[in-house]
């Protein structure tokens, strides 16, 4: 079973765009993921992640605050899943985690309340994740309840980011796969149990013949009489 | 041995190591016949019916014509009650280390346990337990202060396996959030072999 490291995913991240504002001067950029614009001092414009974190530890560029990544709008987002038990909101930003904490690690001196998105974003994280550990059990559940369940045993979850599925992936599966196998022994186990006694029935259908040997001896005596 | 299913497949389990050390555990069985001079514990001796013998599940499985097989201790009818009330907090690890595995072999045809009943709840009883047990380890492994010691004891050898994973991919999440994993770090195989030619070193100086 294919394990994901969390840099892997923060890799795939980094492909977002994001605004910036340059500090030098350079021609348009032609590079494989894309062409990116011409660089003037002060103009701001939008560079993928990989590429703003390597010029801004250069000093060449000042990375901005993304707009969802705000005090007021993560707040909002926290008391949004806190209203919801069982499924998670729509995220903010699809990769809210790898990037919070990228820029919050790389680029703080020009973001503002660091320590209140460091604690939102945490928040945030450990009530989606519980959700999710929630929805795991309940299929866990399942699984050993032995009646199929009104849906026919399809889950289905919303909203949740590569990262946090990446989170459970591991042990679930496992889980899972270790209940199939179990299952399918037992279904094995049940054909044979019913073969046995389908056995029996021919066995005794075997029979029949000499019961009805008599019966016809029978007869044949009774039309002698 | 993290794919139980490797129990039932013959020539994927001959070579396996922790199918061969979960074959090694003992059976009691009870002659049919009456067997004269068998050699089964290095001695020629003559089994009369009825005579009661432990024999390893390997062996077993292969004189089922000659021995009746009674079901261990351990997956009979009291302690699938046990383990159905609470799996949790049975310690599977002392009821030989790798009790689903073995539980799985018990189920395969060469065995002619007296009821067909017993086994599916045996099986039954197997997957609830795993299922819970499962969910119980993957909690443990997510606590807080974890102490793998302790649990540890208590898990027989695929549910180990499953918990040092899960912890693994913890450890790894936890240096991630910190922004750990993009540093280098020295391989341990260099660490040692540089420790000890300092050791050498030094002893050669004294």
């Amino acid at each position: 079973m294919s394990v994901i490291h969390p840099s892997e995913i923060e890799f795939i991240a980094e492909d977002e765009l994001i605004k910036v504002t340059p500090r030098f001067r350079e021609q348009r950029l032609q590079m494989i993921t894309g062409n990116f614009g011409p660089f003037a001092p002060g103009v701001p414009l939008k560079i993928p992640i990989w590429m703003a974190l390597n010029l801004k530890n250069r000093g060449l560029v000042i990375v901005h605050q993304p707009k969802w990544m705000t005090e007021e709008k993560l707040k909002e987002w926290l008391e949004s899943e806190n209203a919801d038990n069982t499924n998670a909101i729509a995220p903010l930003h699809y990769h809210y985690r790898e990037i919070s904490r990228m820029l919050l690690q790389n680029c703080r001196d020009n973001m503002s309340d660091i320590t209140e998105i460091e604690q939102l974003v945490e928040d945030i994280w450990n009530v989606r994740i519980s959700k999710l550990k929630m929805s795991c059990k309940n299929v866990m559940k399942t699984r050993w309840q032995m009646e199929i369940p009104d849906h026919g045993g399809v889950f289905k979850i919303d909203n949740f980011t590569q990262m946090e599925v990446n989170f459970i992936r591991g042990t679930f599966l496992k889980g899972l796969n270790l209940s199939f196998v179990m299952s399918n022994k037992i279904t094995t186990i049940e054909q044979k149990a019913e073969q046995h006694m389908l056995g029996d029935t021919t066995n005794s259908s075997a029979t029949v013949p000499t019961g009805s040997s008599a019966m016809s001896q029978f007869t044949q005596s009774q039309n002698q009489n | 041995m993290s794919d139980l299913g490797i129990v039932d497949d013959q020539s994927a389990s001959y070579l396996d190591i922790d199918d061969i050390l979960m074959t090694e555990n003992k059976i009691s069985c009870r002659a049919r016949y009456d067997l004269v001079d068998l050699e089964l514990r290095r001695t020629a001796e003559d089994f009369h019916e009825g005579k009661k013998v432990d024999l390893p599940i390997w062996m077993a499985m292969r004189l089922n014509e000659f021995f009746r097989h009674e079901i261990p201790k351990q997956y009979n009818t009291h302690f699938q009650g046990i383990l159905n009330a609470d799996p949790e907090v049975v310690n599977l690890h002392k009821e030989g280390p790798k009790y689903f595995a073995m539980g799985l072999q018990l189920t395969s045809e060469n065995f002619d346990f007296a009821d067909d009943e017993d086994i599916i709840n045996m099986c039954q009883t197997l997957l609830q337990a795993s299922a819970r047990r499962v969910s119980w380890i993957s909690d443990m492994a997510a606590a807080d202060h974890y102490q793998q010691s302790k649990v540890d004891s208590k898990l027989d050898d695929m549910e180990k396996e499953m918990y040092a994973k899960a912890i693994s991919e913890r450890k790894s999440w936890e240096d991630w959030t910190r922004g750990m994993s993009n540093r280098l770090t020295e391989s341990k195989f260099i660490a040692k072999s540089r420790k000890r030619k300092r050791d050498a070193l030094a002893q050669k100086n004294n």
